[in-house]
Parts: structure tokens; C-alpha cells; sequence
């Protein structure tokens, strides 16, 4: 064999070593440490949904049809938790969630609830709750259910035929199935979802990912009667069902022009409020979480959103600007064992990831894992929010922050870009700008800086490197970037 | 060099252009079986020139130097007028095509148009008016003399288009790459509609359609015969050897469907007799000793020439041409029958009063003509008639287009329009031969005569002392020199170019590559240096197979340092040879667009020269080679990196989307650009779906050669290295998951198919199939609520929808599958006679409601029909001597809500559907001779018999008391 010299894997190596020196920085595992649960060889976890369960056992649920429950879901080490069969025979079950006695379970063809009546530990009485949407046999035609909301509905998102058309009914749709039953079709506009979930205030959110119509993956916000991008089912809203409910259909959009802009032209259009630029920040957008528990460490109220490809966790910082939501995403941590799907944040503040890379490759390189995230106590230096401002950003840090880097404006890059909006699929970064960075002021409270800068563009991503920026400590950030998804300037 | 954007950056001039005009065209673009038209245009159109100088509006350079260079090469200019030193090295020479049977090919009257006025003839051509100079009258008999002199070299045979090639045709021309040149004739999938947002109204550029940069085609079916338009089509660098033309690797048959597709519509000299004859038969009778109704002649295998649409018959005859000796295989499909006959054997019998139906038969044949006759007889209802047939070296083709009248091929017509054969004029060729030596038309062409190519008498000056304007490239032809018809802008650059040849210096390996790229249109489908690229009004004809590769999948790729990326014998055999047309052979099978063959594999060392790296750096490596061959293979597997998620190998599809084959790897690439990518992949292929394996330079499996990321790829590469005959990786071939229920029963759901009860293949999308440890399996589907089989021993095989994405319909895996009725159990029917339901069970009142379990844990079943709520409790039964036999045993529970008043007058369960029924005693049925069932219904009413169409249903009457009824129900077969 024959061996060759250079430049670039060395680079390569340079970086692994300076990452283990002897006063090597703290790194993500010290803040968020991964405990990865042992999973037995008779078992394909492949896990879709997570639960936890009134009695404090987990339940998952799985791509193979599934549930099992975990008896020791907060074992310290993963390695005594044992698990055991609750039900098998679903169709690919990617969103479980528990009320009075029932867990619910949304998979391939419908939602269906179980129970264990007899207490034997496993599921002996299955019923239907709804199965108001149509299958064709293909494979694309995924189904997404979230938790229950404030009035005890579940929300389901519909993946598209082959992630292209909708060839039955409801596909590409959000629906919302009430406790009795009863279908509401919510918006339309779904493509290939890959996770739902909502936020501290209990509004819906699901991902969706880079395809036609959609530039890039992204966090979109479901909100009854919008339409959030890609028409290919709108010929439901011939339906009586989503006629009722959401009146006519809106008009379509033109391929080839930009999101904002159809925007400006189809009142029922809600844009995505983050994306995930691809493949900055991975290329497969699923679960979705939030910490409402003030336990997962200083990021309360914000939402965690799984990259399958990239088998990692991404933060989310959203704030309402004219009336929709929008912000920021940040890396957060990598190192899922799978490829991230289903995601849950416990009461006691643990987050629990679900991992498959069936079908689709993930950078974690086991078939499946299941794998939780605890917050170690230490704070580790990051951008703890970014709000767009009439003439900037204002970013708050989570730590006290240097004021000479941190108000030097040379210890940031800025530039824009967004996404052709098409049929065709996905879309390269367009439109580059550069907005100049005017100004940086740190505040007197030494945790936040406002950003003065010329050149926002409305409708872009605003990309912002903070190479220079260090703690009052010395230590720069955990994670140097953050995307910013500006679709509304605030006024 | 230009620089133009292509869509995927920001908005400048020419994109704006270019947006403006795809705006104006895509209105035109509306789907329509009308071909687009050609623009006209009256001027040699060069691509690259097109697009970079004359339609790059505001971002055409202001050094028309490249372009005039361009040119000189592209017209040839240098084929007269000799180029030394530097200026030879710049302008590349464009060989013209060789007329060496030229008359085989191309209609004497073609010819004739072509030398009267080469644009009118042949719009955008490059080829000058060389006779332009001459007086009117002297230029007239020169034309007649050339045309005469070159129909000496052969003459074309005509063939009609096949209807059945036509549309094969319209898809490959659209999709293999030939509308990268050529003007689409027909809108791509979604012509994009551009968003006014996309134009700035503020920009200076002239906004005209770009549509220059489309080359003409011109009417091919007026310079081509069918055939030798396929021949041409095939291979054309045998003809053009210049690969301005490239060839796109069609087989025979791919290349006579794309001719059928231009010569659709195209009317050809009838090809055979017919015979028509009246009567009603019900086999092909003996038209040879019937006296027909009526006689004459026909292009193809047309039945429409009879008089009537029922009960006749026709007769075709001629002569079958046979070009390569073999075994002909020959596919005779008729409404109703038909008969072939070849040189007096019949060949093939389709006999028989039938809907549609094929028969083949074969034969081994000489070359030249053969006598064919084809019978065809009509009684009622359709008609068809199709002959197609494979030889050697083509498969399925229409034969009509072999077939012709006479014995000897037809001649083409004469060039005085009067529609007589063209009969070559001995004294006019002989002048015509002296012509074309003396008029410098053997300067450019390659014409041989008894192997010894004629050689040109005309002397023009060298390059260097020609002045900058006038002569060949003046704005009005000049006394006694060809005349170019060139734009004013063209005339510039050229003007512009022959100033600065003697300051020219020798050209860089850089400005050689964006030359020949320049030349040879590569830019139409390629971007380099932030150059070219497909433009956005073509875009939507690149298509792919797998649409979730997205633009990878469909775009050809960027040529940034492609040197450097390719093995040069790899990039040399592209650039020579182009991808082969079999997708299995093609290095990206899921891209429709074929790169072409240009027989310019020498610029692959040009490519080298300016792209080449090394860079890797890879410590030495202390494993055997054995070993890391073995520790990649594991790497690559689906429990190391899982590069066979996306990449097959060999004939083992991948488990999610279908990229390179890894077999090709080491045989295409370079070891050391291998390496930098697979470290961070973005780099080299922004946007790429390829993830890095070692992100940020970790490895992330930490436990394969100390988790050293160079060692893991440089085990992966050895790996490769063996190519083709490499051990398969692990996790590609789809292992059988077989589910075996042992002690309760398995639950599958999922997307099921398997036979149908009255015939072919059903499938169920909300399949609910159950394994019972029995040895006993059945398979419900809750959109039809139907239990559609039933069968015995193994149970499924779940790899189909476990491993990958899992796409498909999976069979049951067992034996003695038994379909039964797919529509839905239970109905209200009129009365006893109306006919069973066929309308989606949902909207008959079907809801499925679950199930739970019984003691044994094996699933019953809960839907509900209307308010009736019904339980379906089916069990395995082993019984007889030994539990040998086998039963199933199905009850069906009826129930309403106490109080509820529902009537159920009228309320049928259908037990089976079947071609035979016959009752047995104790409650016992046998069905089809296969199946044993037997019935018992709490109800008083008894089951019966009755027909539906051509099968018979076994009705069960419901009669509910206290609320509740029962059918149990046994099936054994």
C-alpha cells in the first residue's frame, strides 16, 4: 500500500490534539453530559417517540411497531435500566403521549390508544382514536403526532407521497384530533415533517425538511388556517371537513421567487420561523423539545430540535416580531449515538433523545440508540438569546462577558442570504449580503451587547460568526455561531 | 474569460437577462403536442459566443478578444487561412465534416439548398456561402455540379416513423442532454414560472430573448432520411469528427427513436402493397387465393385504408431489408388475428378472434431484401395491427421502417422538383469534382476518392497577413470569397482577434481549458471558475431518477478542479468516450443526462496540469493489506459509516437513495483528493447530501484503528481499491427478517399485496396480517375491511419494510395462499338479489375501531358498520389424527347498543365469492375444489347461493335477537 503526504489531514490532527491537551477547555460533555442507554440485541429500538409514563418508567416507541417501557429511565449510568415489551404490531409509530390511564400512540395509518387493563405490563386493549386520513402504501407518507394540547387535542402532521404530492387524502396537512374523535384539518403546507412539539406557551411547532418548496430544513409554527410553503395539498381544502374549518384555498405561490415575497401576496403564507441552514447546521430536522422545567441549565423556554443526519441537538431562540414568531439557531450538542428523531424533556428537567438511521445515514454511528442529556450544573458560556432589533441584533450571553471583545466589533462576521422558493428541490443560498457591523455596546449589566448594523435584510438568514467574543473569564463561546431568521423586521 | 452568473448566485445583468427571457419564453412554453419553434436566425451561430458575448447584455466583456478567437477556430477560418506559431496554439481547430459518402446521408436536394444559401438551408450553420462571389448564373450550375458530384458518394433509404418510436423519441431528446444545445421542442416537467421579483426593472441590458444560444436544427427531415439521420444520430463523430456534435452514446434502437421523433408527421413514399379483402373469419383465412376488394399501396401498416371497421381483412406485402445478418426475432400483436410470412415460411401465427395480444417467433436472415407478408383479419370491437422486431444489435424496433416497396432500395428525388428519381449526371459530377477542389470546399471537408482524399487548389493567406476586416468577414459578400453572413458584433470580435494574434502569447494550461470549454459548449452543462453552468431556461430539462438527490441528482457537476479529482485515464475516458448509455454501466446512473462523447480526452491532462494537488497527509499506516481491506469493508458497512445507505455496490442497491456505486471509487478518483474530501466533502461539493464521516476531524467510531481518522480512510480506500470484485459490504444485501410466532401470535401492519379472489394482484396499504404459532396466517385490510388471505406455514418476511426505508408491498411468505373476497364483509342490500356493494368501505359506514385480545393473546378484531358494532375473532385450530390438520376459525359478532332501534332488514354477511359452490352436509361448502367451509349462523335464515356476473357469492342472512348475532365460520383447504 501506498501512503501519501500533505497538509490537510495533518490540520486534521492538529485539532484532535489541542482538544485533548492536559488543560483542554471544557467542551459540551462537561455541560451536558450523555448517558446512552444499553440496549438489548433482541431489541430494535429505532425510536420515534418518547414518554414518560405516571408510574416514572419511559416509554419509546419505534419504527418497527413497537412500544417498550424503561424501567430506570434516570439510571446513572444507562446500564441497569432494563426494557420491556408494552405493545408490537403498530405501523411505524413516531409520536406517543399519556392521558388518564391511555397512551397514544400516532403512527403510519392512524392514532390509536393502549392500555393495559390487566396490569400484566403489556397492552390488551387497543382502540382507534382516529384514522381520518388516507395511506397509499407509500413509504414517504409518515405521520407525526404530538403531545396533547391545552384543550386535550393531539396534532398530527401528514408527510407528502414520496415527499412530493399528495396523492391521499390529507397528505401534506396538519390535522388536530379531539378527544372524541373528531378531525379538524388545521394548515396545510406540510412537506416531510420530522418532528412536532410545542413551546413554553403552548403553541405548536413541527420541522420540516430541505425539499421543493423548501430551501432549507426549518422550524415552522402551525397556526390554524395559515399555510406554511408547499401547495401540493391543496386540493383538500375541497374536503367539507377543511372547507368548514379553514374556508377557501389560498392562492398558489409562483416557483421560482423568494418566501417573503409570496408572502407579501398570500395572506395565508407563515413563513418558517428558523431555518436550519444546510448543511451549517445539518441536513435532517426532527424531534423537538422545550425546557419548561428551569432544570436543563440556563436556557428556559427555549426549544431543542434534533438533526437526524448530524445526530445532534440543535437550541432554538424564537420571539414574536409583527405578530409571527422567528429567531435563532445555535448549536447545542452532538453525539446522539443514532441518528436524533424522537425527543422528550422530563419534568426533572433530563432530555431524552431517540435515535434511527434507517433509510437515512447519521454521522452517530449506531442503527439505534436512545440516549439522555443532563445538565452537569456548570454554565457553559453561550448566546443565551438574539433579538432583531429595527437596526440590529441584541444578544444576551450567559455568562458575564469580556466588554473589550465583546464590543469590538471586528470579533464578528456578518452575512445574509436566503432561499429561492420552489418547486425544484431545496435551494442554494441566494442573495448574499454583507451588512457592516456599526457598532457593538456592551450593556451595563455586562451580559448583553446591542449590535448596531447597516444592511439588514429583510426576509434572510443573518449569519453570525462570534470568533472574537470572550467571557469575562477568558473563555470564548461553547458554540461561535448563530442563524438568525429575520422575516419581519421589528418596528 | 466572462464571467456569467448562473441561478445560484446573486442577481447580476446576465442573470437578469437571462430571467427576462425565460420569462417571455415560458409563456410560450405551455405543454402542446406542437414542437417549439426555432428562432430564425441568418447567422453562423456559435454557443459559446451566444451566450458569453452577444446575450451577456451588460456582463459581455469589453475585450472581444476571446470571442474573436472563438470564432476563428469555430468557422474554420484557419482550414484556409494558415495560423504559425502562438496564434495556432490559441485558436483551436475545428475539423469540418467529412463528406466521405456524404450522398448515403444527406438529400440531393438538401444539398442543393445548403449550397444556394447555407443560413436559409441550415439556420445558424457555420459553414459559409463559398459561392457567394460568384455571378448569379455561374453560381447556379456550380451548386448543380457539387450536388451532383456529391450524390456520386451514395444515396440515403427512406423509412417511415414508427408511431410507437416517436414518443421514446420526445423523451430521450429532452432528457439525455441534447436540449444542453438545441431548442426544446416540447415544456419540461414544471417550467419554473419566474417571479416578477426576480427581474430588476432597473437594469440596462437588453432585453430580447437569449434564444441564440439554442444551435438550430433546422428541418432534419429535409436534409436526413430516417435511417440515416439513426446512423448519424449514433455516432456523430464519425461524421463531424470536430465533436462540436458530441455523441450521446445512443444504441441503435435509442437512436431511431429520437430520428422518429423528427420525422413524425413526416410523409414518406408508401413502403408496401396492400390487399384489402371483406368478410367474417374467425381465423386468419388464405388471402393468397381470395380476390380482394381492393389493392394499392401504403406507408406502414396502416388498416385504416380499408373501408370499413368490422369484418375484413388485409394483406401487406414487400421486402424486408436486412442490414446485419442473424437471428431476427420478430413480435406480431393484433386485435384480432394475424400471420407473418417471410420469404414463404410463415414465421409467426397470431391466429384467433382476441383483445390485443403479442406472439413472437424468429428467424435467421441474410442481408438485403427478404419477401414479408403480413395477414391481418378484423371481425369486431378494436383493431390493431404492430410488427416489431430485434436483431442483431437492436432490440424492438417498429419494422415497418425496414420494409420497403421493391426490391431495390428507393432513390432519393430528383433536385428539379419533379419528383423523379435523382439520377446522377456523369459530365456535371466530373465538373463538380473539379469545383470542389478549386472553390476550397476540400480545404475545410474531407471527401476521398479510391482512398485518397482530394486535395484543396485554392491558396488563401496566411493568418497573419490577413487585415483585420473585409474579405470572407465583410458585412456584403465579396467578389470570389466565401461569405460568413456575420453579425456586426461577431465581425468585431474577429477583427478584434486577427489585430492582437501578433501580440498573442503562447496561451497557459488555464486559458487553454476555458477555450476549449468555450468551444466545445461545455459550459452548457458545466460550471467552472464560476463560469457557465446550466442556464435557467434549460434547468428544468435535467432530470433525475431519484428527485431527493435534488440539484446533485440532475445538474451535471461543476468542473472546479476536476484535474484534481480524477485518475486522468478516468477523466480522459469521459472526455473521450463519455458516459456509456447503459444506466447500469453509467458512473451516476440516477442522472438522466448522458456527459457526451467529444473525443477530447488530451484535455485531461490540461485539467491535470491546473488542478492537480497533494495535499493529504497520511502517516504510514502498520496494518497488513489483508487486514485494512477487511477493517474498510467493515467501515463501509451499515454498522460503521453506513456508506452503503446511500451508495450501492456492484448490483446491490443502496438502503436509502442510489449514489455512485462504490465498485467505481478507486477506478474514478485520486487516492489524495479522496482523502480532503472525505474530511470535509462541503469544500468540494458545496451543498452536497455527502455528510463527513469525520466531522471536525473525530472519528466517530472511536474503537476501529484507534479511532485515527487518516487510518480509518486509508482502510476504507484499500478497501475500494479491490473495486468490482471487493467483499460486499456489510448491511447491503437485505437479509430475510423472517417473523415466526412461537408462543402467541405476531402482529404485522403494513403495506401487504398478494393474489386476488377473481384474478391478479391486490395490495393493501392498511394490511393487518397475524401469525398464529399454528402454523396458520391471515392478513385483514382495514380499508376494506376484508380478510383478503389466508395461508399456512412461515408468516412474513418484515425485511421488506425493516432494512432501509422500506418501500413496497410485501407477499405473504408462507404456502397455500388462499385469496378471498376483497370487498367488504357485511351489507344492507335492497333485497336479496341487489348486488354486493363496491363502494369504499368508509363511505358504506365502515369504521375499524382496534381490537383487543383473547386468553391467548390473539388479536379480535373491532370495526363497527353503522351502529352495529361487529367482532371478527379469528383463531388457528389444529385437529384431525395427530393435530395434522388445519383450520381456521372465524366468529363474527354482531352487536347494537341495548334500546338501540336500528332495523337490519336485509343484512348480509358474504362468506366467498367463487367460480363453484357447493353445498355438503352439517353446514359444509366446498369452494373451487380447494376450499372446505362450513357455516353457522345464529340466525334462522339459511345461507344460499347465488350468481353475480360470471361467479357465485354465498350470502349468509343476519338476524339479530336480543341485540346480538353470531356466524362462525371454518375454513380449511
Amino acid at each position: 500500500m501506498r501512503w501519501i503526504s500533505g497538509a490537510c489531514c495533518s490540520l486534521m490532527f492538529i485539532a484532535v490534539s489541542s482538544a485533548f491537551a492536559a488543560d483542554k477547555p471544557l467542551t459540551e460533555d462537561d455541560y451536558y453530559p450523555i448517558t446512552s442507554f444499553v440496549i438489548p440485541d433482541n431489541i430494535v429500538l429505532e425510536a420515534g417517540g418518547v414518554e414518560l409514563l405516571p408510574d416514572g418508567k419511559l416509554a419509546i416507541s419505534t419504527r418497527r411497531g413497537d412500544i417498550y417501557l424503561l424501567d430506570k429511565p434516570f439510571s446513572a449510568t444507562g446500564k441497569d435500566a432494563k426494557f420491556s415489551q408494552f405493545a408490537s404490531g403498530l405501523h411505524e409509530v413516531l409520536g406517543i403521549a399519556y392521558r388518564d390511564g391511555w397512551l397514544y400512540a400516532t403512527h403510519r395509518p392512524e392514532v390509536t390508544r393502549l392500555k393495559d387493563v390487566d396490569g400484566d405490563g403489556r397492552a390488551d386493549l387497543i382502540e382507534t382514536v382516529s384514522d381520518a386520513w388516507g395511506i397509499s402504501g407509500d413509504y414517504h407518507e409518515y405521520a407525526f403526532g404530538s403531545r396533547f394540547d391545552k384543550d386535550g387535542n393531539l396534532w398530527v402532521v401528514l408527510c407528502l407521497t414520496g415527499s412530493f404530492s399528495s396523492e391521499s387524502k390529507y397528505r401534506g396537512w396538519c390535522l388536530r384530533i379531539t378527544p372524541d374523535g373528531k378531525v379538524i384539518p388545521t394548515t396545510s403546507g406540510i412537506r416531510s415533517p420530522g418532528g412536532i412539539g410545542f413551546n413554553h406557551a403552548g403553541e405548536v411547532f413541527y420541522t420540516d425538511n430541505q425539499g421543493p418548496w423548501n430551501g432549507a430544513c426549518a422550524l415552522k409554527h402551525l397556526r390554524p388556517g395559515k399555510f406554511v410553503g408547499h401547495p401540493g395539498g391543496f386540493k383538500w381544502y375541497d374536503e367539507p371537513a377543511a372547507k368548514e374549518a379553514l374556508g377557501p384555498k389560498p392562492k398558489e405561490p409562483e416557483s421560482g421567487g423568494r418566501l417573503m415575497v409570496e408572502a407579501k401576496k398570500i395572506p395565508e403564507l407563515e413563513p418558517p420561523a428558523c431555518y436550519f441552514p444546510y448543511p451549517k447546521m445539518g441536513k435532517s430536522a426532527s424531534g423537538i423539545a422545550c425546557d419548561t422545567t428551569g432544570k436543563f441549565g440556563p436556557f428556559g423556554n427555549q426549544l431543542f430540535v434534533g438533526d437526524q443526519s448530524d445526530s445532534t441537538v440543535m437550541r432554538v431562540f424564537l420571539e414574536k416580531v409583527q405578530g409571527h414568531y422567528q429567531g435563532a439557531c445555535f448549536p447545542f450538542r452532538s453525539g446522539i449515538g443514532s441518528g436524533s428523531l424522537g425527543m422528550l424533556m422530563s419534568p426533572n428537567g433530563s432530555m431524552f433523545v431517540g435515535g434511527t438511521n434507517r433509510g437515512w445515514g447519521s454521522r452517530g454511528t449506531k442503527p439505534h440508540s436512545l440516549d439522555r442529556l443532563d445538565w452537569s450544573g456548570k454554565v457553559p458560556f453561550e448566546i443565551h438569546e438574539m433579538r432583531a432589533k429595527p437596526d440590529g441584533f441584541e444578544l444576551t450571553f450567559t455568562q458575564p462577558v469580556d466588554a473589550a471583545t465583546v464590543g469590538d466589533v471586528k470579533s464578528y462576521k456578518l452575512s445574509t442570504y436566503t432561499y429561492i422558493y420552489q418547486a425544484s428541490y431545496g435551494s442554494p443560498e441566494v442573495d448574499q449580503t454583507m451588512p457592516t457591523i456599526e457598532s457593538a455596546n456592551v450593556a451595563a449589566d455586562g451580559k448583553s451587547v446591542r449590535l448596531k448594523i447597516n444592511g439588514l435584510q429583510e426576509g434572510h438568514v443573518h449569519e453570525l460568526h462570534l470568533d472574537g467574543v470572550k467571557s469575562a473569564d477568558g473563555l470564548p463561546l461553547l458554540h461561535k455561531q448563530a442563524y438568525y431568521t429575520l422575516n419581519y423586521l421589528p418596528e | 474569460m466572462p464571467r456569467v452568473s448562473s441561478v445560484v448566485r446573486p442577481l447580476s445583468g446576465a442573470m437578469v437577462c437571462l430571467l427576462f427571457s425565460l420569462s417571455l419564453l415560458a409563456a410560450d412554453l405551455k405543454p402542446t403536442s406542437e414542437p417549439f419553434a426555432e428562432p430564425l436566425v441568418n447567422h453562423p451561430v456559435v454557443a459559446g459566443f451566444e451566450r458569453f458575448f452577444a446575450a451577456a447584455g451588460g456582463n459581455a466583456p469589453k475585450d472581444l478578444d476571446p470571442g474573436g478567437k472563438l470564432l476563428l477556430g469555430e468557422l474554420g477560418c484557419i482550414a484556409c487561412h494558415q495560423a504559425d506559431g502562438s496564434a495556432a496554439k490559441r485558436i483551436t481547430k475545428k475539423q469540418s465534416p467529412i463528406l466521405d459518402g456524404v450522398g448515403s446521408r444527406v438529400r440531393p436536394n438538401f444539398i442543393k439548398a445548403l449550397l444556394s444559401n447555407p443560413q436559409q438551408a441550415k439556420p445558424g450553420t457555420t459553414m459559409p456561402d463559398v459561392l457567394a462571389g460568384l455571378p448569379d448564373a455561374d453560381r447556379a450550375a456550380a451548386v448543380e455540379a457539387l450536388t451532383h458530384f456529391l450524390a456520386t458518394t451514395g444515396a440515403p433509404t427512406e423509412a417511415m416513423a414508427e408511431h410507437s418510436a416517436v414518443k421514446a423519441g420526445e423523451q430521450h431528446f429532452h432528457r439525455l442532454g441534447c436540449v444542453a444545445c438545441h431548442m426544446p421542442r416540447k415544456a419540461a416537467g414544471p417550467v419554473p414560472k419566474v417571479s416578477p421579483a426576480l427581474i430588476d426593472d432597473d437594469d440596462e441590458a437588453p432585453k430580447k430573448p437569449i434564444t441564440q444560444t439554442f444551435i438550430p436544427l433546422g428541418d432534419l427531415a429535409a436534409k436526413y432520411t430516417l435511417p440515416s439521420l439513426a446512423k448519424f444520430l449514433q455516432d456523430p463523430l464519425q461524421v463531424r469528427p470536430s465533436g462540436r456534435m458530441p455523441g450521446l452514446n445512443l444504441n441503435e434502437k435509442e437512436a431511431r427513436e429520437v430520428a422518429a421523433y423528427f420525422f413524425q408527421g413526416h410523409k414518406v413514399p408508401p413502403n408496401m402493397n396492400y390487399a384489402y379483402f371483406e368478410g367474417s373469419w374467425d381465423d386468419v383465412p388464405d388471402f393468397g387465393s381470395m380476390k380482394p376488394v381492393a389493392t394499392g399501396t401504403v406507408s406502414g401498416f396502416d388498416l385504416a385504408v380499408g373501408k370499413r371497421e368490422n369484418n375484413f381483412g388485409m394483406r401487406f406485402t414487400g421486402y424486408l431489408q436486412i442490414e446485419k445478418p442473424g437471428q431476427h426475432q420478430f413480435f406480431l400483436g393484433s386485435d384480432d388475428g394475424s400471420r407473418l410470412i417471410i420469404d414463404g415460411k410463415e414465421v409467426v401465427k397470431n391466429g384467433g378472434v382476441h383483445p390485443h395480444s403479442e406472439k413472437e417467433g424468429r428467424v435467421s436472415l441474410d442481408v438485403g431484401p427478404h419477401e414479408i407478408i403480413v395477414d391481418y383479419f378484423q371481425g369486431g370491437g378494436e383493431w390493431t395491427l404492430t410488427l416489431e422486431m430485434s436483431g442483431p444489435g437492436f432490440k424492438r424496433l417498429g419494422s415497418a421502417s425496414f420494409i420497403t416497396l421493391t426490391r431495390e432500395r428507393p432513390k432519393p428525388v430528383a433536385t428539379d422538383g419533379s419528383n423523379q428519381p435523382f439520377v446522377v449526371d456523369a459530365s456535371l459530377a466530373t465538373k463538380g469534382r473539379q469545383l470542389f477542389a478549386t472553390l476550397g470546399c476540400a480545404s475545410c471537408h474531407q471527401l476521398k476518392e479510391d482512398n485518397k482524399q482530394i486535395a484543396s487548389e485554392l491558396k488563401a493567406k496566411p493568418l497573419s497577413k490577413l487585415s483585420a476586416s473585409g474579405g470572407c468577414v465583410a458585412d456584403v459578400a465579396q467578389r470570389g470569397l466565401p461569405f460568413f453572413r456575420l453579425t456586426p458584433l461577431q465581425r468585431s470580435a474577429v477583427s478584434t482577434a486577427i489585430s492582437a494574434l501578433s501580440k498573442a502569447a503562447e496561451p497557459n494550461p488555464a486559458e487553454t481549458i476555458a477555450h476549449t470549454l468555450l468551444s466545445f459548449n461545455c459550459y452548457a452543462c458545466h460550471e467552472r471558475g464560476q463560469v457557465g453552468g446550466v442556464e435557467t431556461i434549460r434547468n428544468a430539462y435535467f432530470e433525475t431518477q431519484i428527485p431527493e438527490m435534488g440539484d446533485e441528482g440532475r445538474i451535471p457537476p461543476a468542473l472546479d478542479g476536476v484535474g484534481d479529482k480524477l485518475r486522468e485515464e478516468a477523466l480522459t475516458d469521459l472526455l473521450q468516450n463519455g458516459t456509456k448509455g447503459d444506466p447500469k454501466q453509467k458512473d451516476r446512473p440516477y442522472m438522466h443526462a448522458r456527459m457526451p462523447k467529444f473525443h477530447a480526452g488530451s484535455l485531461a491532462k490540461v485539467f491535470a496540469a491546473v488542478d492537480l494537488k497533494t495535499a493529504a497527509n497520511l502517516p504510514m499506516f502498520d496494518e497488513s493489506l489483508s487486514k485494512a481491506k477487511s477493517t474498510g469493508r467493515q467501515l463501509v458497512g451499515d454498522k460503521g459509516l453506513s456508506c452503503v445507505k446511500c451508495h450501492p455496490f456492484n448490483e446491490h442497491a443502496a438502503t436509502g437513495v442510489q449514489a455512485v456505486n462504490l465498485n467505481a471509487m478507486t477506478r474514478r478518483l485520486r487516492e489524495d483528493w479522496f482523502y480532503r474530501y472525505l474530511a470535509d466533502p462541503q469544500v468540494y461539493r458545496r451543498g452536497t447530501r455527502m455528510p463527513a464521516a469525520w466531522p471536525f476531524g473525530m472519528a466517530t467510531i472511536k474503537d476501529v484503528l484507534d479511532g485515527s481518522p487518516p487510518k480509518q480512510m486509508q482502510a476504507v480506500w484499500a478497501y475500494l481499491a479491490d473495486g468490482s470484485s471487493a467483499a460486499i459490504p456489510a448491511g447491503i444485501v437485505r437479509e430475510a427478517i423472517v417473523l415466526t410466532p412461537d408462543k402467541e401470535p405476531i402482529l404485522y401492519r403494513n403495506f401487504l399485496q398478494g393474489p386476488k379472489s377473481d384474478g391478479g394482484n391486490i395490495t393493501a396499504s392498511r394490511g393487518f396480517a397475524v401469525g398464529y404459532p399454528e402454523g396458520v396466517n391471515l392478513a385483514f385490510d382495514f380499508d376494506r375491511f376484508a380478510l383478503l388471505w389466508i395461508w399456512q406455514g412461515q408468516f412474513i418476511d418484515a425485511s421488506k419494510h425493516w432494512v432501509g426505508r422500506g418501500p413496497g408491498f410485501q407477499n405473504p411468505l408462507g404456502d397455500n395462499v388462499l385469496p378471498l373476497p376483497a370487498e367488504v364483509p357485511f351489507a344492507m342490500l335492497a333485497d336479496a338479489s341487489a348486488a354486493w356493494p363496491s363502494q369504499p368501505a368508509r363511505d358504506q359506514g365502515y369504521q375499524f375501531k382496534g381490537y383487543r385480545f383473547d386468553e391467548a393473546r390473539r388479536p379480535i378484531f373491532r370495526y363497527a358498520l353503522g351502529r352495529v358494532a361487529i367482532e371478527d375473532h379469528p383463531r388457528a385450530i389444529k385437529f384431525g389424527k395427530n393435530d395434522k390438520e388445519l383450520s381456521l376459525d372465524r366468529t363474527l359478532t354482531l352487536s347494537v347498543s341495548p334500546g338501540d332501534p336500528v332495523s337490519l332488514n336485509n343484512l348480509f354477511f358474504r362468506s366467498v365469492t367463487a367460480q363453484k359452490i357447493e353445498p355438503a352436509n352439517d353446514g359444509w361448502f366446498t369452494i373451487d375444489g380447494t376450499l372446505k367451509l362450513r357455516i353457522v349462523s345464529s340466525s334462522s335464515k339459511q345461507p344460499f347461493v347465488r350468481q353475480a356476473g360470471n361467479r357465485f357469492e354465498l350470502l349468509v342472512p343476519v338476524e339479530l335477537k336480543n341485540g346480538s348475532a353470531k356466524i362462525e365460520q371454518k375454513y380449511v383447504w
